[in-house]
């Protein structure tokens, strides 16, 4: 037995959208970039931002995990496997290109926080489905909006808080193990199966 | 058209959205607003900013719905029914886009209505509003163009995220500019400043504006979603251009005005839309409080604890100064008065301090109350008009000897460290209170004009 099936991943990679995924979270990367200069300040809205496009960044990742196959797929013996390494590909990519994008406006978070709300869209897809998956992170980034309009963030609004916060960082990995978790074991919740 | 909009209301997914909103403006500061002191304006104003919430849900909402058919592979079944891809697409659209708008609509009822039992001046004000609804309609058919555009898995997060950064970066363009520009078109750039609330007649200057910019953005979707669908009705081709060509000329022409605008007191000013007659103050008998350094408010401000907190603040820590020539007879709420360029001013003197609303009983955050308490020490001994951030040495000492008498925190960017100003503010603690009040009435006048150094203050 293959452990890593080198070509099923790559078929598996493809019928997930996987470099479509990948094109759209590079053009994230470069709205997060080109936006950086506004995001300086210490206001809600320059704060707001980063979140945002992290929880889009995660949105895409989580989007692309639905499966174009339905049940048919999840009778296969490789499956929590391609999903597991899909995922992983996908939020390393993402952790990666945005953090690049913030070099100099505190990386590290943004890396934390793509981390932390993939963690979280994915634990959203395995309950809704991975086309509305996006709605867990972007509404607890409308919620970390309000912390940092009236300055008064905490643990409750993790993402907010600068990468030297640990707590913070560890809320984030649990979240990834989690949602990570409940992905590869399950996969996302789907009634019927996604061509696009 | 009657039974497909009746069928879509029906199984339409936005209203499974309607309870997360709630609860999401639950814990939002839109819900901690609700607190008197009540402004209209302000109210107002909360509930078109509550599109930073309502409207990526809303774009979200009309791609999921826009690329339900592709999605779930209904194309050719569905092509056998009367209506076309466009009327069913558009059908679906408006279920989804009046879900949302109803719960615009209810959540301003509820504000108004809550607002009608706090306020204590003024009336409802609907531009607001009207922008904010017309800012919501745009929002869901750019998500409705997006769900007909991009593969269907992709089309509703990047609405939702698209909609919110496109909100919160036009927003942020205005406040790292400090003027007007294209920020002042963001849905949640406030229609009116809050001195023009009560000090002056509203001008409906920006919300006009963003009404035309919002059209011709609402004329550019539609366009582009009817372009999507020329194929199966070939009349669409020209409405679709016609669409197309008007929305870009509206958008032009809302960004060529947007140029022309500018910023002042009274709000923003567009002048193709400015009614200089209309532009005018409106008069009020100010409201007082009872404490030795009276403390004056637009009756406005007079529903919930402002006045209490502002005087209670004010009077800590102007206490020792009190009854001191050329010190301030009362301290009144100004427009155009701001907390960073402080001063008495005028015969007799009078500490003007800045109009904003106090929810609660209290300042806060604690930073804030901080902030305000020095900044009313330091405008105490600033000349008139002068920023309190330049502030010479000898008077940050006064002004530190007044926020530790006030037991107060100070603000380290306000008071950087500063053996000289520490020592001093120490030394004038530290005398008896007549020699205290003596050397105060004697060198006052020259401490405002920046004359005395903190080693003169013994």
């Amino acid at each position: 037995m293959n452990l890593f099936p080198l070509r099923l991943a790559g078929l598996h990679l493809v019928s997930r959208r996987t470099p479509l995924a990948l094109t759209l979270i590079l053009a994230v990367a470069a709205a997060d970039w080109l936006l950086a200069p506004l995001t300086t300040g210490t206001g809600a809205f320059a704060g707001t931002l980063p979140l945002v496009l992290a929880a889009g960044a995660a949105g895409i990742i989580a989007a692309s995990a639905q499966s174009p196959f339905g049940d048919p797929e999840r009778a296969t013996w490789p499956v929590p496997r391609l999903r597991l390494i899909h995922v992983l590909a996908l939020t390393v990519a993402a952790s990666g290109l945005l953090g690049l994008a913030r070099t100099g406006h505190d990386p590290l978070a943004a890396i934390r926080n793509v981390a932390g709300f993939t963690g979280l869209a994915l634990l959203t897809a395995t309950v809704t489905s991975a086309g509305l998956a996006w709605i867990a992170p972007l509404a607890y980034t409308i919620y970390c909006s309000g912390p940092l309009d009236v300055r008064s963030v905490n643990l409750w609004s993790w993402p907010a808080l600068p990468s030297s916060d640990h707590v913070a960082c560890l809320i984030a990995l649990v979240l990834l193990a989690a949602g990570a978790g409940c992905f590869t074991r399950g996969g996302t919740r789907e009634r019927y199966a996604d061509p696009g | 058209m009657t039974g497909v909009l009746r069928i879509e209301v029906r199984r339409n997914p936005a209203p499974l959205l309607l309870p997360l909103l709630a609860a999401l403006l639950a814990i939002t500061p839109l819900a901690h607003d609700l607190t008197p002191v009540a402004l209209w304006l302000d109210r107002s104003v909360d509930v078109e900013s509550s599109l930073q919430l309502i409207g990526p849900f809303a774009a979200g909402a009309a791609a999921w719905t826009a690329s339900r058919e592709r999605r779930r592979v209904m194309q050719d079944l569905l092509a056998s029914t009367p209506r076309d891809p466009f009327s069913r697409t558009l059908a679906a659209w408006l279920v989804s886009l009046g879900w949302l708008a109803a719960f615009y609509l209810a959540l301003a009822a509820v504000y108004l209505s809550i607002t009608a039992t706090q306020a204590t001046w003024g009336g409802p004000q609907w531009w607001p509003l009207a922008t904010g609804l017309l800012a919501l309609i745009a929002c869901s058919a750019w998500g409705l163009v997006l769900g007909l555009l991009l593969p269907a898995r992709f089309s509703t997060p990047l609405a939702a995220v698209g909609t919110l950064t496109a909100i919160l970066g036009v927003r942020s363009m205005a406040l790292t500019s400090y003027a007007a520009g294209p920020g002042l078109l963001s849905p949640i750039y406030p229609v009116f400043g809050l001195n023009a609330t009560v000090f002056y007649a509203p001008q409906p200057d920006l919300a006009l504006l963003k009404m035309v910019c919002y059209l011709g953005v609402l004329g550019l979707a539609l366009g582009v979603a009817a372009w999507h669908f020329r194929a199966g009705r070939p009349s669409l081709r020209r409405t679709a251009a016609a669409l197309l060509a008007a929305g870009m000329a509206v958008t032009v022409t809302a960004g060529a005005l947007d140029a022309t605008a500018r910023v002042d007191d009274h709000g923003v000013i567009v002048p193709a839309f400015h009614d200089a007659a209309a532009d005018h103050e409106v008069p009020y008998t100010p409201v007082c409080s009872h404490t030795p350094l009276p403390v004056c408010v637009h009756p406005a401000y007079d529903g919930g604890h402002e006045l209490a907190t502002l005087a209670r603040i004010i009077n800590r820590v102007a206490a020792p100064l009190l009854g001191t020539p050329g010190m301030p007879t009362r301290a009144e709420q100004l427009p155009g008065a701001v907390l960073s360029a402080g001063g008495v001013q005028g015969d007799p003197p009078v500490l003007a301090i800045q109009p904003f609303t106090i929810h609660g009983s209290r300042l806060s955050p604690a930073a804030w109350a901080a902030f305000y308490a020095d900044s009313v020490a330091l405008s105490l001994v600033v000349p008139p008009h002068s920023l309190i951030t330049r502030a010479t040495p000898a008077q940050r000492a006064i002004a530190l000897y007044l926020i530790r008498h006030a037991r107060v925190a100070t603000v380290p960017w306000l008071f950087p460290a500063d053996p000289a100003v520490t020592a001093a503010a120490a030394r004038l603690a530290a005398l008896p209170p007549a020699a205290r009040t003596g050397w105060l009435i004697t060198h006052l006048a020259a401490i405002r004009a920046g004359q005395v150094t903190p080693g003169d203050i013994r």
